[in-house]
């Protein structure tokens, strides 16, 4: 009943938005770099007469339809020229437009010219986009340019401590964020634990992170969507990049197949630390190494129809001789086409398939074994982007997933092995969703974009449900017997409506406020217990016991802009509420554990704060600071079973505790600053409070051994962490007339303070009588780093 | 597996991550009972200790004498077997009876004040005997270059069979937090434990046995012990808040709950635990040569 209420009043607003017509014509095209070829995403097209317009869409494809008459059309897009071009629109045109790189950026002239004013008239709201040039001058460690480190400099964005793997949003955990490699899901975007991203920067096109205000087309996490797109590789002319850094060594390529149709991109990263390690006689049998690679092919077949073929493969390969083996890494791989319906009617039809898997494992002798575990997705979707008039501009689609969990199977290998073979059943599930939604301007000052998303999750078989004797999964000696459920026979299924609302009330040109509200659902789950995710925490679906989660937000913004846009400053305020998130059990056992509902409790939780940001985007010095205070609270109670002996209390006694990665302030400073035509000197300063700790309210000693005791979770808080990074970057005035090259150096953490990631408790393994607080500092030293960049 | 990922990650963060000592002030518990205390099929002196929570930087040790007019009663299937009587010299309440396979065991506490502690039930199981145990030097690996302890057993057929392993060095108990040695038979189940190496004695370690015994060769007793699940799941926390602790991948605080509660009152719980046990023993000598 609810959903046909709020399905009907959408098609009301919608037909209203529609119900208009004269003669009118349309104007569409793709917008491009002209060295390159490639799409720009997100480029403004303005009609000046109207001072309104539209953005391309995510493959540079735009589509106006106005009434016959005279316009300028204005093409502009962050660091390229701006073109104006005059249409007497008489029927329908065709308008490709090729944009050039604004070389003045390079030069020391001081731009004056109006820069984007898209932050404040865009109905967006709580969306972060950094350009890649400007992660890439960003210092990291180890001069790894690096895409998710550099979003968590932006406010709302964090992790919970140096080295963690993903990042948390608005005070969601890190299983809350969708991250999509050209549509395909990623479900471990770390390498080495969390130290670097699996993203190479010089694969990547653009970078767009949503931490609210969320578009209807995106579904299925609660906190963001991290949607990351690749480049298409240059379809005009053979080149390519690369760098020698300290610890990743990198080359990309990319050409044409068919000169401006057809063009390829392959682009690799290896990291060669183990290859040095084999010289030494202590590391000569151990492995210890990651790579990834991106690939792309596209091919323009006419004017209506492009095809992509997307590819990316990564690993993270550790062993240690005979002892020790681990491996893991994302394989996704995606197919879309592009298709004109007609000049108002854009089309793309994507096919996904992603595998997600780790393994370890000992190679031989008596604790022989081999573990493996993977998440497969297999995706279709059909979107549509339906550009009405210049004020409504429609998008809808529907997507049909398929999420195989196979939670791990272990067996022993050889003769001398003393295991046996272990299997976690595996869990099928669908997942059918629909969305319509509506960008719609009023009058001159609002916009406004409303959408839903509808979706139905099935668990099906075949799958045995463990069955408990208080209906709740209590513990492993309750199970009182197994349901069987057959092939494609469905054991759970749960569906629920998404509504999205954003709107933009322009004060005037420089200034503007912006609310936005959103329901987001979540149908599975990252289950760990540790502090920071480990790649082998375990992607749990919603079934039989475990519900699915769901989060609303609602957001307001003041966006405003000084001296013709170089400037921007915005405020945001948000408030969220999260329902049936996962938290595990205290001792929890999760690997191999094949009744895993038992050692699980779904809680709720709360997040609030402010994020204030001012940027400047053009001039010598460029850069932005950034600002959150913020709060992020879980409550989560045990089974209430009347009768049940040793009531499980929940965590932290069912009582509100702050989550492992609230961080009360969280300061950010980046600049940038171009000294000279040879120079560009970067640097970063943060400043963030220390994450939330428990220590000990007493202690006691059993078996001569002295245990910590802990009351209540989360109520202390470690050392807070500032650090300072500086790097510098040199481009050689005299270049070859192809080969170009620069060269980075700097240093991370430069004044080399230990910045604490725990703060814990133990007996003194020299003395152990004795009892100490201890901090444990991930890089508690100024870290150098030197990188050899080049193109040609 | 948490010992693998600590070894990985120490391997990455090799040259930049530190730990340092820092001076922390912390509140000072409400006091809280503590009994710690067994019964096993061995032939020897089992004990219970009582004792009171006291600060975690307490650089004092519980007084495990405040509780010595303690009645300490051991039921074995619902009938008295034992009590456990204070040694002063020892600090603990101690019984010589030994527990029978197959058979209950409730522990109850009257302490002086009149309050009465009970622990749930522990019930022994079946233990399957060590075959073999012996020391050799390691030529390979994380233990290259230390005296391994290894073990053959053959552990019996049917899931369910949870153990804990103690090991004695020149009658020296092992019991830092990183000794805890435990598993279950999930992985293992009715499988030959052939060469099993349970521990490992580095070089240190052994200049330290020798100049604190006084003797260069090694005498090391194994104890394989059958527990309860309860009892297995207890370590597994106790070892996870006190060993694996602090980094990246272990596990954030969390409380114990122990099996000992108030006789009145199910939920309100004494810390510690008393855990009844089956227990097979071997031993060996090692001389590193």
């Amino acid at each position: 009943m609810k959903f046909n209420l709020l399905l009907i009043s959408f098609l009301i607003l919608t037909a209203s938005a529609t119900g208009q017509s004269s003669l009118k014509h349309t104007i569409k095209g793709y917008l491009r770099d002209v060295t390159s070829n490639e799409n720009l995403v997100g480029a403004s097209v303005i009609v000046s007469e109207l001072g309104s317009g539209t953005v391309t869409n995510v493959y540079g494809f735009y589509s106006v339809t106005l009434p016959e008459g005279e316009y300028t059309i204005n093409y502009s897009y962050v660091g390229y020229k701006s073109i104006s071009v005059k249409i007497d629109l008489k029927k329908d045109v065709t308008k490709n437009i090729n944009l050039e790189l604004n070389q003045e950026v390079l030069k020391e002239v001081v731009i004056t010219a109006e820069q984007n004013d898209a932050n404040v008239t865009s109905v967006e709201m709580s969306v972060e986009r950094i350009d890649i040039q400007t992660i890439k001058k960003i210092p990291q460690l180890l001069g790894e340019a690096d895409v998710i480190k550099s979003l968590q400099l932006r406010p709302g964005v964090s992790s919970v401590g140096e080295g963690a793997s993903g990042f948390n949003v608005r005070g969601g955990n890190i299983d809350q964020n969708l991250i999509l490699l050209d549509e395909s899901p990623v479900y471990n975007s770390s390498h080495l634990f969390g130290f670097f991203s699996v993203f190479n920067p010089d694969a990547v096109k653009e970078v767009t992170l949503y931490k609210g205000g969320i578009p209807a087309r995106y579904g299925g996490r609660l906190s963001s969507v991290m949607d990351v797109r690749q480049r298409e590789g240059n379809s005009r002319q053979f080149s390519g990049q690369g760098g020698i850094g300290v610890l990743f060594s990198r080359l990309t390529l990319e050409g044409p197949i068919i000169k401006d149709k057809m063009s390829f991109l392959i682009s690799g990263r290896r990291s060669y630390a183990d290859l040095f390690l084999r010289l030494t006689e202590d590391f000569r049998d151990n492995q210890a190494y990651f790579y990834d690679l991106n690939t792309k092919v596209n091919y323009t077949i006419n004017d209506r129809n492009r095809i992509f073929l997307s590819g990316y493969f990564g690993r993270d390969i550790f062993g240690f001789g005979d002892d020790f083996r681990v491996e893991w890494g994302n394989f996704t791989g995606s197919v879309r086409w592009n298709h004109l319906v007609n000049d108002k009617l854009f089309m793309n039809i994507t096919g996904v398939y992603s595998d997600y898997q780790y393994n370890l494992g000992i190679p031989s002798g008596s604790q022989a074994f081999d573990f493996r575990a993977k998440i497969l997705t297999t995706e279709f979707k059909v979107d549509f982007t339906h550009y009405l008039n210049p004020k409504n501009k429609l998008e809808y689609g529907l997507d049909l997933h398929f999420f195989d969990f196979l939670p791990g199977e272990a067996r022993g290998l050889g003769d001398e092995t003393i295991f046996s073979e272990v299997k976690v059943p595996a869990e099928y599930t669908v997942m059918p969703a629909i969305y319509l939604s509506n960008e719609q301007k009023v009058g001159d000052r609002i916009t406004l974009q409303y959408g839903l998303r509808y979706a139905i999750f099935y668990n099906i078989g075949p799958l045995d449900v463990n069955l408990y004797r208080y209906g709740v999964p209590t513990q492993q000696s309750d199970i009182i017997g197994v349901a069987r459920y057959g092939e494609a026979e469905i054991n759970a299924q749960y569906d629920g409506l998404e509504p999205r609302f954003a709107a933009n009330y322009l004060i005037d040109k420089k200034q503007s406020v912006k609310v936005s509200c959103m329901r987001t659902r979540q149908y599975m789950q990252l289950v760990s217990n540790t502090t920071a995710a480990t790649p082998f925490d375990i992607w749990k679906p919603a079934g039989y016991y475990i519900k699915p989660a769901t989060a609303d937000q609602f957001a307001v913004g003041y966006f405003r802009n000084f001296k013709g846009n170089m400037w921007e400053f915005s405020a945001e305020t948000y408030y969220k509420v999260l329902q049936n998130v996962l938290e595990y059990r205290d001792g929890a056992e999760l690997i191999l554990n094949e009744h895993l509902e038992t050692e699980l409790l779904q809680g709720d939780g709360r997040a609030y704060g402010l994020e204030l940001m001012l940027s400047k985007t053009a001039g010598r010095i460029t850069g932005w600071v950034s600002y959150t205070l913020s709060r992020s609270e879980l409550k989560v109670d045990g089974f209430q079973v009347a009768d049940y002996y040793g009531a499980q209390n929940g965590v932290n006694k069912g009582e509100w505790y702050p989550s492992n990665w609230d961080k009360t302030h969280d300061l950010s400073v980046v600049a940038q600053y171009d000294l000279t035509t040879q120079w560009v000197i970067s640097g970063t300063f943060i400043y963030v409070t220390g994450r939330p700790a428990t220590y000990p309210s007493g202690a006691y000693v059993w078996d001569n051994i002295t245990v910590p005791l802990y009351d209540s979770r989360n109520q202390n808080r470690i050392p807070h962490t500032h650090r300072l990074d500086l790097s510098a970057t040199w481009t050689p005035v005299r270049q070859g007339k192809r080969w170009k090259s620069s060269l980075s150096f700097g240093i991370y953490n430069v004044y080399g303070r230990k910045n604490p990631y725990s703060v814990f408790f133990r007996q003194d393994p020299d003395n152990p009588g004795r009892t100490q607080s201890m901090r444990l500092a991930i890089v508690g030293i100024p870290v150098p780093f030197i990188t050899y960049n080049f193109k040609f | 597996m948490k010992k693998f990922l600590y070894a990985l990650f120490s391997f990455t963060v090799l040259f930049s991550s530190c730990q340092d000592e820092i001076q922390l002030e912390l509140t000072d518990p409400v006091p809280q009972v503590v009994i710690d205390g067994c019964i096993t099929t061995k032939d020897t002196v089992h004990y219970v200790r009582i004792s009171s929570t006291q600060n975690y930087l307490s650089s004092e040790k519980p007084d495990f004498t405040n509780e010595k007019d303690a009645v300490v009663n051991l039921y074995e299937d619902g009938n008295l077997a034992t009590q456990y009587q204070f040694n002063d010299s020892t600090k603990q309440f101690e019984s010589t009876f030994r527990a029978t396979i197959g058979k209950t065991y409730v522990l109850e506490v009257q302490l002086a004040d009149g309050t009465t502690y009970l622990s749930e039930e522990e019930r022994t199981r079946r233990v399957p005997s060590i075959d073999t145990l012996w020391v050799e030097k390691s030529t390979s690996g994380f233990t290259q270059g230390n005296y391994d302890i290894i073990f053959t057993s053959r552990e019996p057929a049917g899931v369910g069979d949870n153990y804990q392993w103690k090991l004695y060095y020149n009658g020296e108990y092992q019991n830092q937090p990183f000794d805890l040695l435990f598993a279950e038979d999930r992985l293992v189940d009715g499988n030959v434990i052939g060469e099993l190496p349970l521990a490992s004695i580095d070089e240190e370690k052994y200049d330290e046995l020798v100049k604190s015994t006084g003797k260069d060769t090694i005498r090391i007793v194994l104890d394989q012990t059958t527990i309860t699940r309860n009892y297995y799941e207890f370590l597994l926390i106790v070892q996870q808040q006190t060993a694996f602790i602090g980094g990246p991948f272990d596990s954030p605080p969390a409380p114990i709950r122990g099996n000992i509660y108030r006789s009145e009152d199910f939920d309100n719980r004494a810390l510690g635990f008393f855990y009844a046990a089956s227990v097979e023993t071997a031993f060996t000598k090692y001389r590193p040569e």
